[in-house]
């Protein structure tokens, strides 16, 4: 068999298209490779019909001469005249190069398109951004439903998420009581709480007594436990808005609870935004996030307290971590 | 129109007309090529398209399957445009259908199923009752669960009469593989058991879609985003067309989508 075209999938380019094959001595007719599970050619079958204007004329290829058990042949366009066919490692390595070059001027679904066919993450990580990045000037809304959907490991969607994150409105109970909510990944809400390092070190710190310590170390938790409260109020107050300043005395932290005392809720908001805000754009959170190797545990200690302090920061909070505190220890 | 060459039988209508339906809520699904959807997205809505076999504009529905219906004469079991399947939210109103079949009317007139059955029969032989609710008995009567219907590969024991000659074709039908992303020695054929509803109306995506599957690359066209966008759809779906070799792989991973949605949306529950 050889390589007598290739016919486009998608109308621009970059874009992948398929190889379409004629016997040498042949019959003529048009046909398509059919791929086993181990990546090599395992035959051959008519091709359906072909549209003209969907045809790109072949050239001289390596593998003009196409035959079963050779590996699979992937083709790429990089323009009308400019294709490429080989094995996926050879079209994944050019690839590789071409983006390196024409990244800038790549359209953002083409570039993802051609880094998911090398498997390299900081290429399809770099791509998925821009994705999202486009679909977001159409609507936060459908760049979510995109992330959701589309097919990115799940950290990559993580990542992506991070910049789509958004507060929930908030809502405050008859009694007065503000509740938090927030979107967010785990990665990332293990990342904001590894931020409040203040509080972090207290409850870290005694998890691990409270686990691997002497007898009294249950104690000690319960005093954590009941120190955390003003460790939060503590938090929050020095990561404030423009003054950098919670108003601490707005804070009304007794009987293992926390009520904010605002009187202005909108005020309230407002620093409470500011300082998720602070949290997300800080060089520190992006850091974390970065980190690969997050052990589970620190991670899922994390995750359950950044839940409580923003989902469970009103009066809930206390009993809430200290119920899973009591679990896990 | 289309003439019936004889009066038809009415054997199947016979045999699902008091059969429960069971199996209730499977969306209805269109597939269309990405070539032919910048077109679906102008005017917003899925719109009958003049039909060679019945003579007259219909708009093809295949029940919870994204499968292609058969428009080409070449080969049949593969294409090199890309799907893309547009699922219905379950209370979409398509009017009353057109006709009704079980299986894709276009490959049977195409002689693609004529093994499981006599030379003698006709089209219309197997077209069920106009009304929507007799795919929900025709894929109750035949299937134990809506998950099996998905996949194909019916294990319901049906009992035919002696002289149900046409179910019994059907049956068999109804036992091969339908999901193209099973991994079985034999190649699935998703239509032969999809059970399709034509109808002469058009429909609004707006507020009727579900899902949409597409190729990730068509979001790069702006005006394809925003009207995807505008349908208010639950999910949209990408896939990556260059890693999956060949419309038999890339098929595979629409069914899987599709397959992932229903269970999500608890259409189904996962065997």
């Amino acid at each position: 068999m050889k390589i007598s075209k290739f016919y486009k999938l998608v109308d621009q380019f970059p874009s992948p298209v398929v190889p379409v094959f004629k016997r040498e001595n042949g019959d003529g007719r048009d046909y398509a490779q059919i791929v086993g599970s181990n990546g090599d050619i395992i035959g051959f079958e008519e091709a359906p019909a072909l549209e003209d204007s969907r045809i790109l004329a072949a050239g001289n290829y390596p593998y003009s001469d196409a035959h079963q058990g050779m590996p699979a042949q992937y083709a790429v366009a990089y323009s009308r005249t400019q294709i490429l066919v080989n094995s996926m490692e050879v079209v994944a390595r050019d690839i590789k190069e071409f983006i390196k070059v024409h990244r800038s001027e790549m359209k953002p679904f083409a570039l993802l398109e051609l880094a998911m066919f090398t498997k390299d993450f900081l290429l399809v990580e770099d791509a998925a951004e821009r994705c999202r990045q486009n679909l977001n000037d159409i609507s936060h809304e459908f760049s979510n439903k995109w992330i959701d959907g589309a097919p990115l490991p799940a950290e990559i969607k993580d990542k992506l998420r991070i910049g789509s994150a958004s507060i929930y409105p908030d809502q405050l109970t008859r009694s007065g009581q503000i509740r938090f909510g927030f979107t967010g990944p785990r990665k990332m809400m293990a990342g904001i709480t590894d931020y409040c390092t203040t509080f972090l070190h207290i409850t870290r710190a005694q998890f691990i007594k409270s686990m691997l310590g002497p007898k009294d170390a249950s104690r000690r938790l319960q005093r954590a436990l009941d120190r955390s409260p003003e460790v939060i109020a503590d938090i929050v107050s020095r990561y404030g808005v423009q003054d950098g300043r919670y108003p601490r005395d707005a804070l009304d932290v007794s009987r293992g609870a926390i009520r904010f005392t605002v009187e202005d809720h909108a005020g309230f908001i407002q620093y409470r935004k500011h300082f998720l805000a602070s949290v997300i754009q800080s060089p520190v959170y992006r850091d974390l996030l970065r980190i690969p190797s997050y052990s589970a545990g620190t991670e899922f200690l994390n995750f359950t307290i950044l839940t409580c302090i923003m989902i469970e920061y009103a009066p809930g909070f206390y009993n809430y971590y200290k119920s899973i505190t009591e679990r896990v220890s | 129109m289309r003439t019936p060459k004889r009066t038809p039988h009415k054997r199947v209508q016979d045999l699902i007309k008091d059969t429960a339906p069971s199996l209730l809520g499977l969306p209805l699904v269109h597939t269309t090529d990405s070539y032919r959807f910048a077109e679906v997205l102008l005017s917003g809505e899925l719109k009958p398209t003049p039909c060679a076999v019945f003579g007259e504009n219909l708009l093809y529905l295949f029940l919870g399957r994204p499968a292609y219906k058969t428009r080409k004469q070449s080969n049949d079991n593969l294409t090199f445009d890309l799907p893309v399947a547009i699922i219905l939210n379950s209370n979409t109103d398509i009017g009353t259908p057109a006709r009704v079949y079980p299986f894709d009317s276009g490959a049977f007139e195409r002689g693609l199923y004529k093994t499981y059955f006599h030379d003698e029969t006709i089209l219309e032989d197997f077209e069920l009752f106009s009304e929507q609710i007799s795919s929900d008995k025709y894929i109750s009567h035949f299937y134990s669960t809506k998950r099996e219907y998905f996949g194909g590969t019916s294990r319901k024991n049906v009992e035919l009469p002696f002289d149900g000659f046409e179910a019994r074709g059907l049956h068999e039908m109804a036992r091969a593989i339908a999901d193209p992303g099973v991994d079985r020695d034999l190649p699935a054929d998703e239509r032969s058991s999809s059970v399709e509803l034509q109808t002469r109306n058009a429909v609004s995506l707006s507020g009727n879609t579900l899902a949409v599957i597409l190729p990730q690359q068509y979001l790069d066209t702006k005006g394809i985003a925003e009207a995807i966008a505008s349908m208010g759809a639950k999910y949209i779906k990408t896939y990556d067309v260059m890693r999956n070799m060949g419309s038999r792989e890339i098929s595979a991973v629409v069914y899987h989508i599709a397959r992932d949605i229903y269970l999500s949306e608890g259409v189904f529950d996962e065997d």
